[in-house]
């Protein structure tokens, strides 16, 4: 039986391929050079409070694993950005250029801090901008999915710095053991 | 001349009925101190007989009339806010207590149905937007009617 929601669908799918462009744009930025990065696992306090699937998969919340240091995460979605944020010249300055901005546009941002007390010894950031594409028949990601998938790209971006970057940590967090 | 001069008018009468008929914008100053306000808001009238139910989490708040604002005050946490008609406009925010957001609404194109947009746009704009709008009445679910969830489908009676 052709439902009116299923016509509706028969029409935006060829619609949607005859068109093309529907696809949402993504830049992340910094580019791993490893097309295929080491994945690991740094146990040691991390301070987040959001969403446990935001949360860079590298980083095991361990309170007992130090006494001194800790890693702070933190993200930030902009909608709409017509200015880059500082931030994303933080990550890749070169990157600048390429990030689109405008209305349909969501930029993602997470950051990562290594921290002993108040201060910060060594921090690790990365950027997911989107774009989306839309017609009169498919309008393409939702924001909210848009900031997902940017949340998650972002955090599986800095889970692969951090592994890359594990034995300067494991330094880190050695010293601090010591220290104590 | 005069079935057409009718014809106009009732045409305007249907587009002014749809409209927000509230009193005009005015800062919300009763907000709990543990929450945050979420201003939705539809500055234009472009599309004036489509009035989608905006959800925070699921949960109906209110219609996105045109020239129509409601203030929601929001929990900490992730909120998710959406309208649908042929297809679906979602925005999420990282609610955070004493904070303010503003979360622009319009209808464009569709198929068959005007597709409603959902933006969150910066303070300053919208501050600014939305001094033209008139306060959509009705009572707003709370956060905590909100954090029940979506009332369930009722049960088709045999």
């Amino acid at each position: 039986m052709i439902t009116s929601s299923s016509a509706r669908a028969a029409l935006s799918a060829p619609a949607c391929l005859a068109l093309l462009g529907c696809a949402t744009e993504v830049v992340i930025t910094p580019q791993l050079a490893d097309k295929n990065p080491p994945t690991c696992q740094i146990h040691v306090p991390v301070r987040y409070d959001g969403k446990p699937d935001y949360l860079p998969a590298a980083l095991v919340n361990d309170p007992g694993a130090s006494a001194t240091m800790a890693i702070r995460y933190s993200y930030e979605a902009q909608y709409g950005l017509q200015e880059l944020s500082p931030i994303i010249a933080i990550v890749n300055p070169l990157m600048i250029v390429g990030f689109p901005t405008g209305d349909d546009n969501l930029v993602v941002t997470g950051r990562v801090d290594v921290v002993r007390g108040d201060a910060t010894l060594r921090s690790y950031a990365a950027a997911a901008a989107m774009k989306r594409s839309s017609t009169v028949y498919y309008e393409g990601e939702t924001f909210t999915e848009m900031r997902r998938r940017g949340l998650l790209l972002v955090g599986n971006n800095l889970s692969s710095q951090l592994c890359n970057d594990q034995d300067a940590l494991a330094a880190l967090l050695k010293d601090s053991a010591n220290k104590n | 001349m005069r079935i057409r001069t009718l014809l106009a008018l009732a045409g305007i009468g249907l587009l002014l009925g749809g409209c927000a008929s509230g009193p005009k914008f005015t800062p919300d100053t009763a907000v709990p101190s543990n929450r945050a306000a979420v201003y939705v808001y539809r500055p234009g009238s472009l599309g004036a007989a489509v009035q989608p139910h905006v959800t925070a989490n699921g949960v109906p708040l209110a219609a996105l009339k045109p020239q129509g604002y409601f203030v929601y005050h929001a929990a900490p946490g992730e909120l998710e806010m959406a309208a649908h008609t042929e297809s679906t406009s979602s925005v999420t925010l990282d609610i955070k207590a004493g904070e303010t957001y503003y979360v622009k609404g319009s209808i464009g194109m569709g198929f068959f149905v005007g597709h409603p947009h959902l933006v969150i746009v910066s303070n300053d704009v919208g501050a600014k937007e939305i001094t033209e709008c008139k306060l959509v009445e009705g009572p707003i679910p709370t956060a905590e009617d909100v954090a029940k969830g979506p009332a369930p489908a009722a049960a088709t009676k045999k």
